[in-house]
């Protein structure tokens, strides 16, 4: 606190250098909508027009507020596709003012005033963060037709896919369940539908995407190495809508309109994939009994109570189901629902207030009645947040709030049928009370120097009912306690310091700088270096202590030719300890002493990563370039020596080019090529009874071969009304290798010999759009 | 009862996050009329200093005592034999004091004729070659002899073809803790093999079956036919072996998935960085023929 009021105090100091005299500040606010549907713009920028350093933008939620001393301005608002708004105001009172913005397609080249084109990307204290509008991304090639945030994300630099045609990926050297996946605020625990290979965001809904693997602000925590915050349209309060798409794999629909009109909207979107209705047409009574399939529906409305308060209810519910009869089946999914209250205090207070629910579960079955059995396991939380905004002066921009979940970790259960005599395994729940609170300031501390500086407080609390193991050194238990309910177990509290500043060059260039602390105090358990539907959640406990991370950035970013062109070049360097690997052929499953399977080990990350963006015009489109290493080292593993995690990737290289030729015609390309992770392979052989045993010397010490890929899209518009999409994966059928294996030569079984298996050769796909 | 062609809860967990998804991948990718390409390929890897491998046991139906020590051979290259270790000093101690040095009879083979171990008996192998000194111990479990061991045949479900489920009974004892390698061996498999080239590993555990009378049943590849005898052996053996074991059948999985986890050499219980394991065991057999 003592900060803050320096601060306030260093800020008001300024404020009468500058102006000399104390004129009084009053403040204009508002928000910032779309003028055809009501919807809120999410980083929409409000500048005063000679005074390029002075301006705010929109909240998450459309909000805005800007203080200025009293006097006539002129105000221009602008969004990336939209056209901007002039304004001319004259402030003598607190204002209340929104703005519509209509959208334009980007190739109509705005009405630019010289320098006036935005240019947040340099002035802004954000560094190492991606803002992607799905909309506006539609022409990238996509794979089964099926558009997918997560893939696109994992073509921004710093941000690597986990695997040919996954939806998972690594940010900065973290691991995959270190992100921190958020829906409507709810976080995702399972973002994977198909085993990986589609995400379980509908693209449909989604409005806007944020990912942030640097400069994390205060207001995020619980995960180490990135953020993506996902928010969903809200639907218009002009008119009802309909817009679907016919793919290969599923169909969409998505329904919005108004409930009252300028008041309130609502949104349905929905999916399905029908490839087992297909085999449900087969002869063959097994076949015809195969279930997979996955559906996501999502919902929200929202409704404003008068100007001052604003309510969103919103829901996801997706599912995916896959069986063969009397053999095996198992379906997972997430479910997460969000209450959220908008509240507007005065001009300068912004407030939200978020109930949130979210719950993953997974079922496995096995065998035939009566001889069955199913295991289950998951994660269910309850989450209260409170969040506020104080627009204080010119210079300084509060956020503040608290943050409060009750986890419920089912780490699994067996379940059999009669027929089995099985002594019942059950790995009790466990409880858990993550708490946080954190304060952030935005400060303008000179024309030029702008910081933003915050402070996390979280903790972490174990409660009963529960046991706890002790155990020695070979990993058995010796020990247990056990606690009643609501008894606190064992408490953890951590400060997380967020500080990024900029240092604005001029107009088109800047320095910024970052350092972070994050603390993930759940972990994900996994028998896969991605991620599977069975993989567990589970808590930080007196045998598990929570993962950390720090990390800094430096970056420096150039903007060219009005702001046309974006780069950016920034290096970074993260550090992370407790992270977690398993003992050799570790059971993770139905195991109550799982904890003592685990090792822990320190991780460390560097790299640098290169972005030049285009944003306007008939070519938009992006290169990314990401030089990086990333090594772990485990007391246990590898002689105790650091080794390359699986996910580094020495050079990481993502084009997107989008070309919209005319309103008819647009083409899509990306190229990814990276270098392969790194892979454990047998140096030598031995035999134990008559049997070939491979003998392993160094963990990763050796790559799989380098990745590359060519995907083509081109999107007809067929009308206002419907579009037809094909994109074309692998486009020159590159034979990636997904997997290589030794196997016993056909031909001579004493020779071993490697076989790499390609998963996706050239793969192309038809998509019908269509929008009413 | 357990009916599973593997017989054991754990080997069906592992199934669930392997198998069955590979399975389920592929009824996906049929359905969307995608296919996965294979290739040999040529992969560099490097000459690894090559690592002492010791296998040595203690049984209680006496007659040999034996540990074998060789060395580990380059991985590509063709070897049915790998270089053995001569010349090595080998002693099998017992806990009761008892000392027995084992003498080289083949290259690399060593054995002491030794009267039958005794369940509940502690171990230890000590071995000196190459100028290091290798140890282990194993404590003998005590015995549990097979109750029955049939064999009936079926159809399988997927590859509509009939096979043989072998089925062995035992009554486990009523403490938790009880480890057992089942080991199948049929007269076209050479007897010497630890587990014939067929059987694959079948281990048991009783951690969710203490006390229970235990039906296991397995498979075996190979073309079986009427007429064969096929025997199965009911080894009980500690903990430290049956970990062994259960990471050697990880060891040698080949049909891994690009994103398992890393794999290891099995964990053994000789230390000094030794490859193989050093194991008393109990040993109940039985046989039967397929109608």
């Amino acid at each position: 606190m003592r900060l803050l009021s320096l601060s306030l105090l260093i800020s008001l100091l300024l404020c009468l250098t500058a102006e000399g005299q104390v004129r009084r500040n009053v403040t204009i606010s508002g928000t910032i909508e779309n003028s055809e549907s009501g919807e809120v713009l999410i980083g929409a920028n409000v500048i005063v027009m000679g005074q390029k350093s002075i301006g705010a933008s929109s909240n998450a939620y459309g909000f805005y507020s800007l203080t200025l001393p009293e006097g006539v301005y002129v105000l221009r608002v602008q969004y990336l596709g939209y056209k901007p708004t002039i304004d001319t105001v004259r402030l003598s009172d607190n204002t209340r003012k929104n703005f519509s913005l209509a959208p334009e397609p980007l190739t109509e080249e705005e009405v630019v005033v010289s320098g006036e084109r935005a240019n947040a990307n340099v002035t802004s204290t954000r560094i190492s963060a991606n803002d992607l509008q799905v909309k506006q991304l539609k022409t990238i090639p996509v794979i089964l037709g099926e558009q997918d945030v997560m893939k696109t994300i994992q073509l921004l630099p710093g941000i690597m896919g986990a695997g040919e045609g996954s939806t998972g990926f690594y940010a900065r050297g973290g691991g995959a369940d270190q992100n921190l996946v958020l829906l409507d605020e709810a976080p995702v625990y399972n973002p994977s539908h198909v085993l990986g290979y589609l995400s379980v965001f509908n693209s449909d809904a989604i409005k806007d995407v944020t990912v942030m693997t640097g400069g994390v602000p205060a207001q995020y925590g619980g995960r180490l190495s990135s953020v993506v915050d996902i928010r969903t349209d809200d639907g218009s309060n002009k008119t009802f809508g309909a817009k679907g798409g016919i793919g290969l794999l599923d169909s969409r629909l998505t329904l919005d309109g108004p409930i009252v009109k300028d008041k309130g909207s609502f949104i349905v979107s929905g999916r399905r994939t029908y490839a087992d209705l297909f085999l449900r047409l087969s002869k063959d009574t097994t076949v015809n009994r195969v279930r997979l399939y996955f559906y996501d529906l999502n919902a929200k409305v929202n409704y404003s109570l008068g100007g001052r308060d604003r309510i969103f209810l919103s829901g996801y519910f997706g599912r995916d189901n896959f069986s063969y009869p009397n053999i095996f089946g198992f379906n997972w999914g997430n479910a997460t629902g969000t209450l959220r209250w908008n509240h507007i205090f005065g001009d300068k207070f912004f407030s939200n207030t978020s109930l949130i629910y979210s719950d993953y579960a997974y079922a496995n079955d096995i065998g035939a009645s009566p001889n069955q059995f199913e295991i289950t396991s998951g994660i269910e939380d309850v989450n209260l947040k409170t969040d506020f905004q104080y627009f204080m002066n010119p210079e300084n921009t509060l956020q503040f709030g608290a943050d409060f979940i009750y986890h419920t970790f089912l780490p699994g259960t067996i379940t059999s049928g009669p027929g089995i005599t099985l002594n019942n395994v059950s790995v009790e729940k466990k409880f858990g009370l993550e708490n946080a609170l954190y304060v952030s300031d935005e400060w303008a501390v000179l024309q030029r120097l702008k910081v933003t500086y915050g402070l996390r407080l979280s903790s972490f609390s174990l409660l009963g009912p529960g046991s706890i193991f002790d155990y020695n050194s070979d990993g058995n238990p010796i020990d247990t306690l056990t606690y009643p309910s609501g008894k606190f177990i064992k408490t953890f509290f951590s400060l997380e310091p967020r500080l990024s500043a900029v240092f604005v060059i001029n107009d088109a260039s800047s320095i910024k700088s970052s350092y972070t602390r994050t603390v993930q105090y759940l972990h994900l358990l996994s028998n896969s270096t991605s991620t599977n539907p069975s993989d567990l959640w589970v808590p930080s406990t007196n045998n598990v202590p929570p993962e950390y991370a720090d990390q800094v950035d430096l970056g420096y970013f150039r903007n060219f030719s009005e702001n046309e062109y974006e780069s950016s070049l920034v290096i970074y360097y993260k550090n992370m300890q407790n992270l977690i690997d398993y003992k050799n052929g570790a059971d993770l499953q139905l195991n109550p002493t799982v904890e003592s399977l685990l090792l822990f080990g320190r991780g460390w990350s560097y790299g640098l990563e290169f972005m030049l963006k285009k944003k306007f015009g008939k070519l938009t489109g992006w290169i990314a370039y990401t030089l990086s290493r990333t090594e772990e080292q485990f007391a246990q593993i590898n002689n105790g020596q650091p080794f390359p995690a699986t996910q580094d990737r020495t050079h990481d290289i993502s084009v997107v080019l989008m070309y919209n030729l005319n309103e008819k015609w647009n083409f899509g390309a990306t190229w990814v090529y990276y270098t392969g992770n790194a892979i454990t392979f047998p140096s030598g052989n031995y035999t134990i009874g008559g049997k070939l045993v491979p003998y392993y010397t160094s963990r990763n010490g050796y790559r799989m071969p380098v990745y590359h890929r060519l995907d083509l899209s081109v999107t007809w518009n067929i009308n206002e009304h419907s579009d037809l999409n094909l994109s074309i994966y692998n486009a020159y059928d590159r034979m990636n290798p997904y997997a290589i294996t030794f196997k016993q030569s056909p031909n001579n079984p004493n020779q071993t010999e490697a076989v790499q298996t390609t998963i996706f050769p050239i793969i192309p796909s038809l998509t019908y759009d269509f929008k009413f | 009862m357990i009916s599973n062609s593997d017989g054991d809860v754990k080997t069906m967990k592992r199934d669930v996050a392997s198998a069955q998804i590979g399975r389920a991948l592929a009824v996906l990718f049929m359905a969307l009329g995608l296919y996965s390409c294979q290739k040999v390929v040529s992969v560099d890897l490097n000459q690894s200093s090559p690592q002492i491998v010791i296998q040595g046991q203690v049984s209680d139906q006496g007659g040999l005592d034996s540990v074998i020590i060789n060395m580990t051979g380059d991985y590509f290259t063709p070897s049915i034999s790998f270089p053995p270790v001569t010349g090595a000093t080998v002693v099998i101690s017992e806990d009761a004091g008892e000392v027995d040095t084992l003498r080289e009879i083949g290259s690399g083979k060593y054995y002491s004729p030794n009267p039958k171990g005794i369940p509940g008996t502690t171990y230890a192998m000590t071995v000196l070659a190459n100028g290091k000194e290798y140890n282990a111990v194993s404590q003998m479990p005590q015995r549990v002899k097979i109750d029955s061991f049939y064999a009936t045949s079926g159809e399988s479900p997927f590859g509509r073809r009939t096979f043989y489920n072998f089925t062995v009974k035992f009554k486990d004892p009523p403490e938790l803790g009880n480890y057992y390698r089942i080991v199948p061996h049929a007269d076209f498999i050479p007897a010497d093999s630890l587990f014939g080239d067929n059987g694959g590993i079948f281990l048991y555990d009783d951690e969710y079956t203490s006390g229970n009378e235990v039906t296991f049943q397995f498979r075996l590849g190979g073309t079986l036919s009427r007429g064969d005898t096929i025997g199965v052996d009911l080894l009980c053996i500690d903990h430290a072996t049956y970990e062994y074991f259960r990471t050697l059948r990880t060891t040698i999985q080949t049909d891994r998935s690009p994103t398992s986890l890393a794999p290891a050499n099995p964990t053994s219980n000789i230390n000094n960085g030794a490859l193989g394991y050093f194991s008393a065991y109990t040993i109940d057999s039985r046989k039967t023929v397929l109608k």
